[in-house]
């Protein structure tokens, strides 16, 4: 089936001149065909180039200045330097896009039909060559290659498109993986190293019973002080190896990885032409985090920002990202989640808050925005895990994520609050602290 | 001979625990296995040093750590947190990790390296 306008579209082209490599080394066949193009009715003449042989052909087709674009090559596959699939093949070798229309005798059309089965368009049989033929076979030569490129794209577009989803599903479930793992290597090794805890300060006490217990006694103790000591490097391994995949712990300073973040986004930003304003609090108590971690998140975060506003077709809008530290004044307690680094009331935290002005999210959509898959961008632009990942991230610190409509002007709030680390005695916080107020609910996030 | 409080709800623990720190003859200590009783046995012990648990049955290591700050006799007690949540490897050579005012130390601990940190937290170096 094919669309009527694609006829018209392609007579435009001819009309733009129709450049034609037709290879054959037969003065006779040549002559023939020139003369068909002479009979055709066509509004300009197309332009007809000659190679004798495969090497002109491709050195032709290769041709560095590219003066000629050749729209279609006629092909004879008997030439004096190559004959049959090898003369098919070495010219879709040098021009792969161009469409090619194999000229066949009687001897060879076998040949020719099978190599239209495997990729050449179409295929002239010289024996009845006629003006008429010849033109519509350039024309469907050319509309078949046109598809079969379109065709290629699309392929190749869904093929990303497919991997991007891969990726990201990966990623969501390397991410839910490594929470887990770590939450059951902190459970078990906390389980253990209670009841070895109490091996060891038996055994610190029979250690000092060297008279009660005798040699033999002494022995049996130091090899269950081995025993403990290589318990619990265990248990200590399998924190390190559950860590070491999740998160780097390190003392890190909010504002470098705010900064580092909108470093490696400066393409982006100059590209979207959003102005970014950063309004870091200086000083600011620091965290312990895993850095690379955050400052992902933070990428995350001032993408969606930036594209939330292209999205509205909005220009000189702005990003605001800024960092200051307070004390929580009211939290929801979950009573599953006990760690020491767990965020308390009255605790100090340290917030980063990026502020949009692309309208806001609609009440219903802004409770699913965490969900896996969920997506407000445009169909191909957005896979959905960026702030289900993010805010994966951001539990495995302890902290939690907060999406907030605002106006003045309309946007976006998002906040990300994590735990200081240390306590910042002594220092005031900032005026933008103090509305802190909401409650929020420490909850395992459920993917 | 100084008065260690020990608020933490593994039974086994703490009698092995106490024995040792007594049989120094440097302490005297006493248990509280149930975390909702801590309060009221710091107030009546008024102890030296606390050695405190952080995961435990209703109130933790945290409420408490809280609430003896809140206590104006009891905030002035130094706390050692003593807790299997961090590890030897993440508490460095003298086996304490500290953040803010917290300091805290590993599960399972070798007695000599627990009163070493009872001293030094005693003596404010800690």
């Amino acid at each position: 089936m094919i669309p009527s306008t694609i006829l018209t579209d392609t007579t435009t082209e001819l009309q733009k001149v129709l450049q034609i490599l037709c290879v054959e080394d037969n003065d006779g066949d040549f002559l023939l065909l020139r003369e068909a193009f002479k009979d055709s009715d066509l509004d300009s003449r197309p332009i007809l180039h000659r190679a004798t042989s495969l090497a002109e052909a491709v050195a032709k087709l290769l041709a560095d200045d590219a003066k000629v674009n050749f729209d279609i090559v006629l092909l004879d596959l008997n030439l004096p330097d190559s004959s049959g699939l090898e003369t098919f093949s070495r010219i879709r070798e040098a021009a792969p896009t161009t469409p090619v229309s194999i000229l066949s005798g009687i001897s060879d059309r076998n040949m020719a039909v099978s190599l239209v089965q495997s990729g050449a368009q179409d295929y002239l049989p010289k024996d009845s060559l006629s003006a008429d033929l010849v033109i519509r076979s350039i024309l469907f030569a050319m509309e078949r290659q046109r598809n079969r490129t379109e065709m290629e794209e699309m392929n190749n577009r869904l093929q990303k498109a497919s991997e991007e989803l891969k990726t990201a599903q990966m990623q969501l479930i390397q991410a839910e993986k490594l929470d887990s793992l770590g939450r059951l290597a902190a459970g078990v090794a906390h389980e253990v190293k209670n009841p070895l805890a109490t091996i060891q300060m038996g055994l610190d006490y029979f250690q000092r019973k060297e008279d009660l217990i005798g040699e033999t006694g002494l022995l049996i103790i130091s090899n269950m002080q081995e025993a403990v000591t290589r318990a619990e490097r265990i248990i200590n391994g399998m924190l390190d190896y559950s860590r070491d995949q999740n998160l780097l712990l390190k003392e890190s300073s909010i504002n470098a990885i705010i900064r580092h973040a909108l470093a490696l986004m400066q393409h982006e930003i100059t590209r979207t032409k959003v102005l970014v304003i950063e309004e870091l609090q200086e000083p600011i108590p620091s965290i312990r985090a895993d850095s690379g971690k955050l400052v992902q998140v933070v990428i995350n975060l001032v993408m969606n920002a930036i594209q939330s506003m292209s999205a509205n077709g909005s220009s000189d809008r702005s990003v605001t990202v800024r960092t200051f530290w307070d004390r929580l004044p009211n939290m929801e307690r979950d009573e599953g989640l006990r760690q020491w680094s767990q965020l308390r009331v009255r605790d100090p935290v340290v917030v980063v808050e990026i502020l949009d002005q692309g309208g806001g999210v609609s009440e219903d959509k802004l409770s699913r925005l965490f969900d896996p898959f969920y997506t407000t961008k445009p169909t191909g632009e957005g896979t959905g895990l960026g702030l289900s990942v993010a805010r994966n991230i951001v539990n495995l610190h302890h902290g939690y994520l907060e999406l907030k409509n605002v106006e003045n002007p309309r946007g976006l709030r998002v906040r990300m609050v994590l735990k200081a680390w240390g306590d910042p005695e002594g220092w005031l916080p900032s005026p933008e602290s103090r509305n802190l107020t909401q409650p929020v609910t420490l909850k395992p996030n459920k993917l | 001979m100084k008065r260690v409080l020990i608020i933490d709800d593994d039974i086994a623990l703490t009698q092995v625990l106490k024995i040792n720190l007594d049989e120094t003859g440097n302490y005297e200590s006493r248990i509280v296995n149930v975390s909702s009783n801590a309060m009221a046995a710091a107030r009546e012990f008024k102890p030296d040093i606390i050695l405190l648990d952080v995961v435990m049955p209703g109130l933790d290591g945290g409420d408490i750590s809280a609430a003896l700050k809140q206590d104006p006799v009891l905030s002035k007690v130094p706390v050692l947190i003593i807790t299997a949540l961090v590890s030897n490897d993440e508490t460095g050579e003298n086996a304490v990790i500290s953040s803010g005012d917290q300091v805290m130390i590993a599960k399972p601990i070798r007695l000599e390296v627990l009163t070493k940190a009872i001293e030094d937290r005693m003596a404010g170096v800690l």
